[in-house]
């Protein structure tokens, strides 16, 4: 079940009404909380229930066993690998199954072995991604003691199956939320208003990403044709998809869980204003970076940072699909990421330059854009195509009355929501006045009702 | 190393990011966060643990501690002091 969805509305309503009905029952509120993160779960697919529920348990016993062996670390190093093999493993084996036989496949075919193996298309359980990674972090914390494991398995079990941010993020580690289910406050007016101004802004940023997604689309079905103009617009029309469908995801799940009275951890921080590659990565999809550096890239030793920051940053890009495409885009990262950090280390006590962010904003951001072409095209090929179209296109520009709108609408939908969320990240104070508040909570929802599509697919539930 | 030991080791490791941040050595609070308060992102953070580490003669597994409880000046003291006790 999408969060921009009538049946969500309609779901909410009713999960709301019940949940005012146990305000005061702090257990009745869990039960509350597990019934209504199964219902959710089971309306985008009941038979991946059964795959929740066994993620759940095996983080929950391995979270305890892993406690009770704290004081032998051998055993409890082998206790905690075996828990996150477990639950890395059903991940494993519904996201890579048929990316595995399929490469081992064109493997055999260069062999003169063709069709050697028989295609698995496993069905990806959506979410799964999102609650392993939350998983894998409440393991490793148990074992580094940064949190006690959970003995009440209704509270852990509320913060697993939770729904607002089940199936697309932001990851909710256990030391963040387990907590607020320990004290179980009621929702406070203050966050109730700043939920549902966020749940408007951000249905109204999945409607922008929906407007846009047609010219995004037309460059990457027609790489090969593009011209100059064609390039800039799809590949900022992308720029615009993308941050309007996950920052809005991540926008209505926070805000849905403020109204219930709980803090998501905030996942975007206005990335296009990034001064570098390296900044671009601590603006955007903020819980996942957080995570490969605190469970990834930190463990795998500091030695050789280097060398930890391209593996993590390729395994992040393996994480996104199951494809080449993707491993080359983590790797792409990788890459200007190692970079940046070279040049920051050999800058010594020199100090950039205030006015270099004229040229850093926007090469930044020009970065970002081969970035997505790399992430969108489908073969290499037609990444270097777009690339290259945004020098020199295969055609002429033609700066027609359409391309013109076009372009200013991608314009439009590229700068609006960040100047929406400049202001309310920014400038919180005035954001939330009741009129401001309200004047845009009202403008975004009538926005999403005048133009969006209802149950139009999240990108990143496919993650 | 005793804590003022330490402190000064760490204090001098930390230097040119100090500088580079506008931070004075003795403007740094035992409890402010060297992430959040930018000295450090997260990757100079694991250079410089690896040369403290490295100063004070101990092996560093990041994959067995918390990173979070590593971030400030009090939390690298207590955590050299408690491998040396």
């Amino acid at each position: 079940m999408a969060l921009n969805t009538a049946s969500f509305a309609v779901f909410f309503a009713v999960f709301y009404a019940v949940y005012a009905l146990v305000l005061s029952r702090p257990r009745h509120k869990l039960v509350a909380l597990v019934a209504g993160g199964l219902s959710f779960y089971a309306a985008a697919g009941i038979e991946h229930v059964p795959l929740l529920l066994l993620s759940l348990a095996i983080s929950y016993g391995f979270g305890l066993a892993i406690e009770r062996a704290r004081a032998d670390r051998a055993r409890r190093r082998r206790r905690l690998l075996l828990g996150c093999t477990l639950s890395l493993g059903l991940l494993a084996v519904f996201k890579y199954t048929g990316f595995v036989t399929s490469t081992l496949d064109a493997a055999l075919e260069t062999l003169g072995l063709a069709h050697a193996l028989p295609a698995l298309r496993v069905v990806l359980p959506v979410g799964i991604s999102f609650y392993t990674f939350q998983s894998v972090s409440y393991l490793v914390d148990v074992s580094r003691r940064a949190r006690p494991a959970e003995r009440d398995l209704l509270r852990f079990a509320a913060w697993v199956t939770f729904f607002p941010p089940l199936v697309a993020g932001p990851i909710v580690r256990a030391r963040m939320f387990l907590p607020q289910l320990e004290k179980l406050s009621p929702p406070e007016w203050l966050d109730v208003r700043r939920g549902i101004l966020l749940f408007a802004l951000g249905l109204a940023k999945k409607t922008v990403a929906d407007l846009v997604a047609p010219t995004a689309d037309a460059l990457f079905r027609g790489a090969s044709s593009a011209s100059t103009l064609d390039a800039w617009t799809g590949l900022l029309a992308y720029a615009a998809q993308m941050y309007g469908d996950f920052s809005g995801w991540s926008d209505m799940a926070i805000g849905c869980a403020a109204v219930l009275g709980f803090a998501l951890p905030r996942n975007f921080d206005l990335p296009y204003l990034s001064a570098s590659p390296v900044e671009v990565w601590s603006r955007w999809h903020i819980s996942l970076s957080t995570w490969l550096r605190d469970y990834l890239f930190w463990p795998l030793g500091t030695r050789h940072p280097y060398r930890s920051l391209i593996v993590t940053w390729t395994l992040c890009g393996l994480w996104h699909g199951a494809s080449w495409m993707y491993v080359g885009w983590g790797l792409y990262w990788g890459v200007l990421i190692a970079l940046t950090h070279w040049l920051n280390a050999h800058l010594g006590e020199r100090v950039v330059p205030r006015a270099a962010v004229v040229v850093q904003l926007p090469l930044t951001f020009y970065l970002w854009l081969v970035g997505l072409a790399l992430f969108g095209a489908a073969t290499p090929g037609d990444t270097l195509r777009i690339v290259a179209s945004t020098v020199r296109g295969a055609q002429p520009s033609v700066l027609d009355a359409a391309a013109a709108l076009s372009l200013a609408g991608v314009g439009l939908a590229l700068v609006v929501p960040h100047a929406v969320d400049w202001l309310v990240l920014r400038r919180p104070a005035v954001a939330e006045r009741a009129p401001i508040l309200w004047g845009l909570a009202l403008a975004g929802l009538v926005f999403s009702i005048a133009f969006g599509e209802p149950g139009q697919q999240f990108i990143y539930w496919r993650f | 190393m005793e804590t003022n030991e330490l402190r000064g080791l760490i204090l001098s490791l930390l230097g040119p990011r100090l500088r580079r941040s506008g931070l004075a050595a003795d403007a740094l609070r035992d409890d402010q966060n060297l992430l959040e308060s930018g000295v450090l992102d997260s990757f100079a953070f694991v250079q410089f643990l690896q040369v403290f580490a490295d100063r004070c003669g101990f092996e560093l597994e990041l994959g067995e501690i918390d990173p979070a409880s590593l971030t400030t000046l009090q939390g690298l003291i207590d955590y050299a002091q408690g491998l040396r006790d």
